[in-house]
């Protein structure tokens, strides 16, 4: 009957972390402590387009992004048994630098999110430079969840390309 | 039996630190304590015009209807008609370019309005004025209009959204006309320059 139990876990442990689910699991503590954040794919900054059609252009259609959802892993193991149950960390965002085509901006609060499963809940960005999205999390779990954005669409901008990045950051206080 | 349960244990706590450690976990921000991961966002917004005078899907008309007091004194009349009456039109412009202007052309063939006996009349005697400011406020200042069309307003500069209204007087310009009723089309385009 242990026996079963193990391979449960084991199988457990060896394919959800590999699909990337929106969950939220255990980690085990280990040296060295370290923090990790991962948004978007495995390599490179992921850009979230939006693209406005011009019959819609500002008159408050939503605007979904691509790609549809961005995973958003965050983790921050600690070097003890006794660090891992006593700590906590936050995600934060910072979104104060608005979207630009170079002269015209975009404010982030244009842009909203919503969760897979809301590990890490729907929001919106609210333009300043310590926006927590995730509140205190124990160091022995993992949040990982799937986030799609949303650009409101309610402003009559000159036409253009507009750009701008958000920073995440992962810490324990 | 007591060996097979520590090494299931071994087993399962080395599965877990595998896991972790060989998975797609988070790989871009690492660090002790804090890290940091960023996202880009692009959104792309064509260029549009929408502009419309009067009723929206109808040509409205204008009438001036000047008694021979008006004519002999030059005297400034109100127009009736329109789609808000009393010779005033509605006015929208709602564009995202980085610059619109407005132009006027008319179905004269540079005589002016045409009369319906003989004679015109210059499009020189009908005003239009924007009842909210004009441009650089919340209206449009409206092309002077012509007998050979292709007045310009001004340039007007970044996004706009405005809701405004146009109003007609007229006012011979000097020569009396012909007893009789003239007509004309005017058409305003809005256009990037």
């Amino acid at each position: 009957m242990k026996k079963i139990v193990v391979i449960v876990a084991f199988l457990t442990w060896t394919v959800l972390p590999a699909v990337a689910l929106a969950e939220v699991t255990f980690i085990w503590f280990g040296a060295p402590a370290e923090v990790r954040i991962k948004v978007g794919t495995d390599s490179g900054v992921t850009t979230v387009r939006h693209a406005v059609p011009t019959s819609m252009s500002g008159d408050g259609t939503p605007i979904s992004g691509t790609p549809a959802g961005v995973l958003i892993e965050v983790s921050a193991r600690r070097a003890s048994a006794r660090e891992m149950n006593q700590s906590y960390y936050i995600l934060s965002v910072d979104s104060s630098n608005p979207l630009s085509n170079g002269v015209d901006t975009i404010p982030f609060t244009d842009i909203s999110w919503t969760s897979q499963d809301g590990d890490i809940p729907d929001g919106r960005f609210d333009g300043t430079s310590s926006q927590i999205i995730l509140a205190p999390t124990r160091a022995r779990w993992q949040v990982s969840d799937w986030h799609t954005f949303t650009y409101d669409n309610v402003r009559a901008l000159p036409g253009g390309v507009y750009s701008g990045t958000v920073t995440y950051t992962v810490s324990i206080p | 039996m007591k060996t097979n349960a520590k090494m299931m244990v071994i087993g399962l706590v080395l599965a877990m630190v595998f896991c972790y450690s060989g998975s797609t976990l988070a790989d871009e921000g690492i660090g002790t304590d804090t890290a940091a991961a960023h996202l880009n966002f692009e959104v792309t917004i064509a260029d549009y015009i929408l502009f419309q005078v009067g009723s929206s899907g109808s040509i409205d008309t204008i009438i001036f209807q000047p008694d021979t007091s008006d004519i002999i004194t030059r005297t400034t009349i109100n127009g009736t008609g329109g789609d808000l009456t009393g010779g005033r039109v509605t006015v929208r412009l709602l564009s995202n370019s980085s610059s619109v202007a407005i132009t006027e052309t008319n179905d004269g063939g540079g005589s002016g309005l045409v009369g319906s006996v003989s004679g015109n009349i210059s499009y020189a005697s009908i005003l239009a004025a924007d009842d909210n400011g004009g441009t650089g406020g919340t209206g449009i200042t409206p092309p002077q209009l012509t007998d050979a069309g292709g007045n310009v307003t001004p340039t007007m500069t970044g996004a706009q959204n405005i809701n405004t209204s146009w109003t007609y007087t007229y006012r011979h310009n000097g020569v009396q006309p012909t007893a009789g009723s003239y007509t004309g089309e005017v058409t305003y385009t809005a256009a990037i320059p």
